[in-house]
């Protein structure tokens, strides 16, 4: 590959990015930026807008407004293969009348490269994703994951700069949908390629990616890592889309300084982030595994409450608790083990990460 | 999974009857007509230059019309489904009239335009020429079938996903190159499908070559000639059987390309849109639907023409003398009316009666009544006719002359498109839906009652829909089963043209033109397009 510049600086930038098809919004002033060889997601429920800025990236549409660089160079009108990006199909789209080899070859062949340095490339490819043998298959004789990585394959084989994915494990069943994404990451730590992938599956987003870019309706509402964005929110929305969450009315009990302490249905707990100026009255996140959960009998510290319902989920035990002093039920991730049974009085301590004050309302 | 039958009395009277009815209609008279030629008549067929000559002649057809329709049939498919040109619309629609009009609709006003008094030979260029010949059989075939290839390659183009075209391009490829490489070899079994089936037609074309072939005989026309001049029923007979052996060959390999499956990717999430062909390649497109559907329009226009025309070539003042005629003196259109319906209601019932049995009960024999009841999809009409004709001129089935004989052909010939509309309805209810109705207790007739013909009441209708309007233009078989008083519109339009009554003939094929266009747009009207005809 050619030289490239060094990993950090910025390889693509989306500036206020706007497209709407047929009166309805589907991508709505989204500014983004995606460094040297990183992996970033745009993650976000469907119809949200993730897919369409891909493909805007990948040059199927251009922007209705707004502009989209590849190092530094502006990409209207420019047509796909003329970009130095390469795309992955959600439906991977192999060509059915084609063996793996040719697949895989059809960009170097296009491109009139000799045989034997197509041979070598495709070789050197297949091997590299495991799928050495399978070289005279046909599509459909593949299993799904084969067929996801011939589609890789494809794409990586003409060495492009920036990577895409759409939604590329979704028609893949859970089990694999995990190792598979393992062996992605893996793969493009490796060689070192600026990747942008497409996922509505949070915990694929979070657990693979350098930073994600959390959108919603058309709309871009936070960019950050994933830490950022799971412990550190900016908004209600946000901490939904990215994980499980409790959002609790509170008051801000005091502050000082850094030190805040907030006030949940009478009981003070010290929380973290900043409430917006001048309000008493916040909402506070907390997620499921924050909580500690106590059988209520002597333990005067806590939100007390009653179990309503439970599922064992193996690691953890997911209960539904309903705490009459706030008139709600919260949801509580156990992993002690211990059984509580409908109906047994518990209380709730925040012992696990400190309550979150969220920003806004949205 | 199927349901077992055992002790079912009115599902085993049901296979007897279906049973029987193939075996009388169908198999007996293909029997006969196999029977009936002696050594001589095969002898004479091998040697005589005669024979020869109309071997070759049909072989010419079939070669000229099959080719120039499928490519025709590929243009309209790749233009109105993938490239999108402009009036896209229009072009769908008028591509599928000829399916729905006597298909010898074009023989006739290529004389009306190229004839001795033809508008454009005769009126705008005063000449007059003898335009009979091959070169009209030609253009009236290909414009007759072309849309035959149309539908085959449409179906097949709809199913090569855009996404496909669209990676192909992303790779690097430009639009020549994805068309050469993904677009044509996924549609290659569509275009052989299409090939196959509008060379199925030519060889069965009757009445083109009838109307306007003149001296160039074709099978058809000769087994024809050779029962109404000569009466030589032998040797009609050996001319029908050539004329099946290759309809029955194309017919075989089309159905083992059928079972090679697509390979289609489905996705979710929105499809992108298909690679647009560079702007000269639409324009291309475009010209060639374009031009093809001026000449569809033209040939229509011209039949309507013809039809209020007091003579054709000499008087053109209007008149509906020509319609009160065909519509009122005569019985023709009423009969082809009454003969089609009853055909139409019977061969939908009997389709849907054998698609169930075949397909649903587990009885005995179901691939040989598989294989009867679509056997008739190769046979060509001529040789229907000729076999009916032997087979049913003396007790105890002496139909012939009747109305029944009529009737019973067309059910025969059109049962096999009834019957594979209700396998592909039947296919889609699940079985599970049944089971649970006979583990309720419902016999076998109640299940079918029930259950089964609601379910697949949109495919009855379909069917019933389109046997009677392919009943109603059909020619190739009826035209040796018709005598006095059971005369039908399509052989009557031959008698009135070999007269030279032109208005007369006009005026018959337009009322068998609005009559299926009547029958449709009921169709359309009562099923509210949930149900698709032709891919409408």
């Amino acid at each position: 590959m050619a030289q490239r510049p060094p990993a950090g600086s910025e390889h693509v930038r989306l500036d206020r990015v706007t497209k709407t098809f047929g009166g309805s919004p589907a991508v709505v002033d989204v500014t983004l930026v995606v460094a040297e060889g990183a992996f970033t997601t745009l993650l976000g429920p469907s119809g949200c807008g993730k897919t369409t800025t891909l493909r805007m990236i990948a040059g199927f549409y251009d922007p209705d407004r707004g502009e989209i660089y590849v190092r530094g160079r502006p990409q209207r009108g420019v047509p796909p293969h003329r970009r130095p990006v390469s795309i992955v199909f959600q439906d991977y789209a192999l060509f059915p009348h084609m063996t793996v080899f040719d697949n895989v070859a059809y960009g170097l062949r296009v491109r009139r490269l000799a045989p034997a340095v197509v041979r070598q490339k495709v070789g050197a490819m297949l091997d590299l994703l495991d799928l050495g043998g399978l070289a005279g298959r046909y599509p459909h004789e593949l299993s799904g994951g084969q067929q996801q990585r011939v589609a890789l394959a494809r794409s990586l084989v003409i060495e492009p700069e920036v990577l895409l994915m759409d939604e590329p494990l979704s028609n893949l069943d859970a089990a694999l949908r995990v190792r598979v994404r393992g062996e992605i990451r893996e793969l493009q730590r490796r060689l070192g390629i600026t990747t942008i992938y497409v996922t509505h599956d949070r915990e694929e987003a979070l657990g693979i990616s350098d930073q994600v870019a959390v959108m919603y309706e058309g709309r871009l509402l936070q960019v950050g890592t994933p830490e950022d964005l799971y412990f550190r929110p900016g908004s209600q929305h946000v901490a939904g889309l990215v994980g499980d969450a409790n959002f609790l009315p509170g008051e801000v009990a005091a502050q000082r300084g850094s030190q805040l302490v907030v006030r949940i249905a009478g009981v003070e707990m010290p929380a973290a982030g900043v409430p917006p100026a001048g309000r008493t009255a916040v909402t506070v996140l907390v997620r499921p595994d924050w909580w500690t959960l106590v059988t209520a009998a002597g333990h005067d510290a806590g939100l007390r409450g009653e179990v309503r319902a439970r599922e064992f989920r193996g690691q953890v035990t997911r209960y539904w608790v309903y705490v009459p002093a706030l008139d709600r039920t919260v949801v509580v991730d156990d992993a002690t083990g211990v059984s509580r049974p409908e109906g047994t009085a518990v209380a709730l301590v925040v012992r696990g990460r400190p309550p979150y004050v969220v920003p806004d309302t949205l | 999974m199927t349901v077992r039958p055992r002790g079912d009395p009115a599902v085993w009277a049901a296979y007897g009857l279906a049973a029987a009815f193939l075996a009388v209609f169908v198999v007996y008279p293909l029997v006969r007509v196999a029977a009936t030629p002696g050594w001589a008549q095969w002898y004479d067929v091998l040697t005589n230059p005669r024979w020869r000559a109309v071997l070759g002649n049909t072989a010419l057809m079939v070669v000229l019309s099959t080719t120039t329709a499928t490519a025709l049939g590929f243009a309209f498919a790749y233009g109105v489904l993938r490239a999108q040109v402009p009036g896209a619309r229009v072009f769908r629609l008028l591509a599928l009239a000829p399916l729905v009009t006597p298909p010898f609709v074009g023989g006739l006003s290529f004389i009306f335009l190229f004839g001795r008094q033809g508008l454009v030979t005769y009126r705008l260029l005063g000449q007059e020429v003898n335009i009979y010949g091959w070169p009209g059989v030609w253009l009236a075939q290909t414009m007759a079938f072309f849309p035959v290839a149309y539908l085959a390659i449409g179906t097949v183009l709809r199913r090569v996903s855009p996404t496909l075209e669209q990676a192909a391009r992303a790779l690097g490829a430009g639009p020549w190159h994805v068309f050469r490489t993904v677009v044509v070899p996924l549609a290659l079994p569509g275009i052989g499908a299409g090939a196959l089936l509008v060379a199925i037609h030519v060889l069965a074309d009757f009445g083109n070559p009838a109307l306007i072939g003149g001296r160039f005989r074709v099978l058809a026309t000769e087994a024809y000639a050779q029962v109404v001049g000569w009466a030589d029923y032998r040797m009609a007979a050996v001319l029908g059987i050539v004329l099946f052996l290759p309809t029955l060959a194309l017919f075989l390999v089309q159905r083992r390309l059928e079972r090679v499956p697509v390979v289609t990717v489905v996705g979710r999430g929105a499809t992108l849109p298909g690679v647009r062909p560079a702007g000269w390649v639409r324009a291309g497109l475009c010209a060639i639907c374009g031009v093809t559907s001026l000449l569809l329009v033209a040939k229509y226009a011209v039949i309507f023409l013809g039809a209020f025309s007091r003579v054709w070539g000499y008087d053109h003042s209007l008149t509906l003398r020509n319609f009160a005629y065909v519509l009122l003196a005569t019985r023709e259109f009423g009969n082809s009316v009454r003969f089609a319906g009853t055909a139409a209601v019977g061969a939908a019932v009997l389709a849907t009666v054998l698609a169930y049995l075949v397909h649903r009960r587990a009885l005995p024999l179901a691939r040989v009544l598989d294989a009867v009841t679509l056997l008739p999809a190769a046979v060509p009409g001529t040789l229907l006719g000729v076999a009916y004709v032997l087979a049913f001129n003396a007790p105890p089935l002496a139909l012939a002359g009747g109305g029944a004989i009529i009737v019973l052909s067309m059910v025969v010939r059109f049962l096999p498109v009834g019957y594979r509309t209700a396998v592909a309805a039947l296919r889609q209810i699940d079985r599970s839906i049944e089971e649970s109705a006979a583990d309720l207790g419902a016999t076998g007739l109640r299940v079918f009652w029930d259950i089964v013909l609601p379910l697949i009441r949109a495919a009855f209708s379909a069917a019933l829909v389109y046997v009677f309007v392919r009943s109603v233009n059909t020619l190739s078989a009826v035209v040796f089963l018709v005598s006095h008083g059971t005369g039908v519109a399509s052989a009557s339009i031959l008698n009135f043209a070999e007269q030279g009554y032109w208005g007369q003939a006009a005026a018959m094929a337009s009322s068998l033109i609005v009559l299926a266009l009547a029958a449709l747009g009921a169709f359309r009207l009562v099923l509210g397009g949930r149900v698709r005809l032709f891919e409408l």
